[in-house]
């Protein structure tokens, strides 16, 4: 067995081991959780908003249907430690394909080391608790499936995609990734009449056809536009990418980097020692770009630009391509087992039991229970209030398209004490408000004289209505 | 040399002519930039008295120290407007852009492009620029820039006195503004690679000749502070963002320039220019225009070559792109192009600023003195148009962070402490846009409105106790 396999598996285990032990605390985890709890439940699929009062009865989409089953079933299963043991093997398969794909250009490990590592420390923008985890997880393994049948491992390494992509359509919207990258490879695969073509496209037409299987059907394409248009005016996680933060220099950097390394190379030496310049330019230069558009994207900006970088810098130099070593099987194998238990081992010892809810009014939630009316609070509280305080239906959580563009404009008029703010209360009957104490509407409150049953200082602030 | 004298000539009057197309656009659009107020200003009190160095226009900072890194590009100014007025500083605006345009396709044609593509790669520049078309030094330093890429890229074609020519440039560009940084940090590596002393002896020539300025060394803290820490709450210094009209050019220019960089043939000296260039262009919205500008001759000179890769890759064998020569009407017709352009300008540029933004109307209720808090972006306009009464803040920004900053803060958006605040700096009267959260919040504490119309309100603050 080639030692690049093992090596994959080593970069893979050290990923899950340090996903393992961080606590869950992401906004979005606990209306996914009640999500996939209340289709448990009932046995069938939420499609309707059952958890807000501004929105409730009102159908939206169910896309990302199995993955809440998922988290929901790890948390049944194993509590938070069954989510972080979810998070790590998810991570895990992430990293083992993204290794492999590199290794599989570049197989001296001095070289592939540090873009992977680099894309590594990218994908942790992905690690929050949702079934984004699962794209986190599936993008690579096509990469790294398309590149091998790419470079001549035959056809059978594109079976796995039809059904992958059908379990994908159900897990998270963001399916539309593959298939865009199945479509770069079919393509460039027909722009060079490259043996392979024929399986590809067959691939694409099969994998396009399996995502259509989800509750939304071919509609679910179309929120790719309505996504790239609207998300980003308003979370900041879907904002473009600061190149100045450290994820945002690391990117930079891989880019840069690549960028030098074609310029040194040109056409010729790429062709020669990287591979085909189409395929690179059909991969990098669209997802490169999304991840400067969407810093949520940047993982996936890693995973093309780290087998890039790492094959391109030494052919750049002048080094001479190395080949992977090979391991006897058996000691291979029990490397590659011993390291896939490691992060279990690890997360059934150390990982923590318990969420992290520093940044989640958790002293509230007493005076609450107590009270009763309509309840306006933070937008990245939303989540845990599904799950912590379910007698208040929230007035907009993590869930967003329910909410824009009505309840969301209300939302920033009120919290921003903007014009019209009153208005807002009294029309959605707003009888408590829980906020951040710096926000312009708690401190308006307070001079109307609306009192504080609650607060922690710095953190949040409970008024009600006099 | 007939032939060269001749193709050096057409070169010229072809960029001039697009230049001057460049220019007129310009002269075409209003004046009335929020900073073109305060750089007026400065300028003025330069010409009476040379560079400032104490704080004379606000009162929250009054008496500090301030830097006077862009005396000489508000010198330019001011001696416009004292000449012509507001057409004065319209024209000026309109020459440096036509200018910085013009050494833009004069480079891009140099490299031995056919004129249609060298215009072509010169779009980007020019689409780019119009983000910074603003009667500020900012557009007289893309001028330095722009001939900067001249003089570097003619030092890499062996030119060795390009390089000596660099010393006045910085010289003077260091004095018209901050972004002679990023010149000298192209200057670097390429003297670095061209590894001979008398290249080296330039750049440390250039390096000193940026310390001649009234503020020395410390001309570069404020600049510096900006690019590694910039205030992203200000529109132009906000991340680029790629589904906006500006940021989609940048987005094809980075495409453009990675295409361009895999297809093409090796151009290991590209990247001393381009790489530094493209990581300043993507960390802030008003740096994009230096990659439009860079990437001209690079498109020029290796666009051809890089479609000729990707014809010759999907089997198109003869891709031509035609004769490389200009026809001999071509001169006379853009030298008349450039003429009638530039005298154009005279005629077409404003003789009036575009006031509609701007409180206008609350002037003759200011009071004179201390005590005003107005908006950010009408702080320039107050300074040009209410001398006699002193600013809470402006496009400075600089005199301002981080104290004042976060006391405007707190009381425009009404944060919890706001009318403490007020109390404890002495607030006398409130110039702000009617939605702000201060403003509803004042209206409703039944502050008297000595002022109020489309766009603005100005508020009597009453004795609050303290």
């Amino acid at each position: 067995m080639r030692a690049t396999h093992v090596l994959a598996a080593v970069f893979a285990s050290a990923a899950a081991t340090l996903a393992v032990t961080e606590p869950a605390r992401d906004p979005d985890l606990f209306w996914h959780l009640a999500t996939g709890s209340w289709m448990l439940d009932h046995g069938r699929l939420l499609d309707r908003d059952v958890f807000s009062f501004t929105r409730v009865g009102t159908p939206y989409s169910a896309g990302q249907w199995l993955g809440q089953v998922a988290l929901e079933l790890a948390f049944r299963a194993g509590g938070w430690v069954g989510i972080e043991l979810l998070r790590a093997a998810l991570v895990g398969v992430a990293t083992l394909f993204l290794s492999r794909a590199a290794l599989r250009i570049q197989p001296h490990p001095g070289w592939s080391a540090v873009p992977i590592v680099g894309a590594i420390l990218l994908s942790r923008l992905a690690w929050g608790d949702r079934p984004q985890l699962f794209t986190l997880a599936l993008f690579p393994v096509f990469l790294d499936l398309l590149l091998r049948a790419r470079r001549g491992e035959g056809a059978r390494p594109l079976y796995a995609l039809p059904a992958l992509a059908l379990l994908w359509a159900n897990l998270h919207g963001a399916y539309i990734l593959g298939l865009a990258l199945l479509v770069v490879f079919v393509i460039e695969a027909q722009l060079v009449r490259h043996p392979m073509r024929r399986y590809l496209a067959i691939t694409l037409v099969a994998s396009a056809l399996a995502s259509s299987f989800n509750p939304s059907g071919l509609i679910a394409l179309t929120w790719a536009r309505s996504y790239a248009a609207s998300a980003g005016q308003r979370v900041a996680e879907e904002r473009p990418t600061d190149v100045l933060s450290p994820a945002g220099a690391l990117y930079a950097l891989l880019l840069l980097v690549a960028l030098a390394a074609a310029l040194l190379l040109g056409r010729s030496g790429l062709s020669a020692k990287v591979g085909p310049p189409l395929l690179w330019s059909g991969v990098i230069v669209p997802f490169a770009l999304l991840g400067l558009a969407i810093q949520r994207q940047l993982p996936y900006a890693g995973d093309v630009l780290a087998p890039f970088v790492a094959a391109a810098v030494p052919a750049a130099l002048g080094r001479t391509r190395s080949s992977s070593p090979r391991l006897p099987r058996p000691l291979a194998l029990a490397a590659i087992g011993a390291l896939a238990v490691l992060p279990v081992a690890v997360g059934a010892l150390a990982a923590p039991r318990e969420p992290d809810l520093a940044g989640y009014p958790t002293g509230a939630l007493a005076e609450l229970r107590a009270r009763r009316g309509n309840l306006l609070h933070e937008y990245d509280w939303g989540g845990y209030l599904i799950r912590a305080a379910p007698d208040h239906p929230t007035f907009i959580d993590g869930r967003l398209f329910p909410f824009v563009p009505d309840v969301l404009a209300d939302w920033s008029k009120a919290v921003a004490a903007q014009p019209g703010y009153a208005e807002v209360l009294e029309r959605h009957d707003i009888h408590l408000v829980l906020l951040r104490p710096q926000r312009p509407l708690a401190a308006a409150l307070g001079e109307r004289g609306w009192p504080v049953v609650a607060q922690e200082p710095g953190r949040w602030v409970l008024l009600v209505r006099p | 040399m007939g032939l060269a004298r001749a193709s050096m000539r057409a070169r010229v009057a072809l960029a001039a002519a697009m230049g001057g197309i460049v220019a007129i656009a310009s002269a075409f659009l209003p004046v009335g930039d929020p900073d073109a107020f305060w750089h007026l200003a400065l300028g003025r009190e330069v010409l009476a008295s040379g560079p400032p160095h104490i704080e004379a226009y606000s009162w929250t900072a009054a008496n500090t120290s301030v830097q006077s890194d862009q005396w000489l590009g508000q010198l330019v100014l001011a001696l416009a407007y004292e000449s012509f007025g507001w057409k004065g500083v319209a024209m000026v605006r309109a020459l440096a852009g036509g200018a910085t345009i013009a050494l833009t396709a004069f480079v891009a044609l140099g490299e031995r492009a056919r004129p249609l593509v060298a215009i072509l790669a010169t779009l980007p520049a020019l689409l780019l620029l119009r983000g910074v078309w603003t009667e500020r030094p900012q557009l007289l330093a893309l001028v330095a820039f722009a001939a900067a890429v001249v003089l570097l890229r003619a030092a890499l074609r062996g030119q060795a006195r390009a390089l000596w020519t660099c010393v006045p440039l910085f010289l003077v560009w260091a004095n018209v503004h901050g972004s002679y940084a990023l010149g000298l940090a192209m200057l670097a590596p390429v003297a670095l690679w061209l590894r001979r002393r008398e290249a080296l002896l330039a750049l440390a020539a250039s390096a000193i000749a940026t310390l001649l300025t009234p503020a020395g060394p410390g001309a570069l803290t404020a600049p510096a502070g900006h690019f590694l820490r910039p205030p992203r709450y200000i529109q132009e210094w906000a991340v680029p963002e790629l589904i906006t009209p500006a940021g989609l050019v940048l987005a094809v220019t980075l495409a453009a320039v990675l295409v361009t960089a895999l297809h093409g043939r090796a151009a290991a000296r590209e990247a001393l220019i381009l790489v530094p260039v493209a990581f300043v262009a993507i960390t802030a919205a008003r740096h994009a225009a230096f990659l439009g500008i860079a990437a001209a001759p690079f498109l020029a000179a290796h666009g051809p070559g890089a479609l000729r890769g990707i014809a010759e890759n999907v089997g198109i064998r003869q891709l031509a792109f035609g004769p490389a020569g200009t026809s001999r009407i071509v001169t006379p017709v853009s030298v008349a192009i450039a003429v009638l352009s530039i005298a154009g300008t005279a005629i077409v540029a404003p003789t009036q600023p575009d006031l509609r933004a701007y409180p206008v109307a609350a002037l003759p209720a200011l009071r004179a003195g201390p005590g005003l808090l107005n908006e950010y972006d009408w702080g320039g306009f107050l300074i040009w148009y209410a001398p006699a009464t002193k600013v809470f803040i402006d496009g400075r920004l600089s005199p301002y962070v981080p104290r004042v900053v976060d006391d405007y803060t707190t009381v425009i958006e009404a944060h919890p402490g706001w009318r403490e605040t007020i109390t404890r700096l002495g607030v006398r009267q409130l110039l702000v846009r009617p939605d702000r959260a201060l403003a509803v919040r004042a209206r409703e504490l039944g502050w008297r409105e000595a002022a109020a119309g489309p766009g603005f309100v100005l508020l009597d603050v009453p004795r609050l106790r303290r």
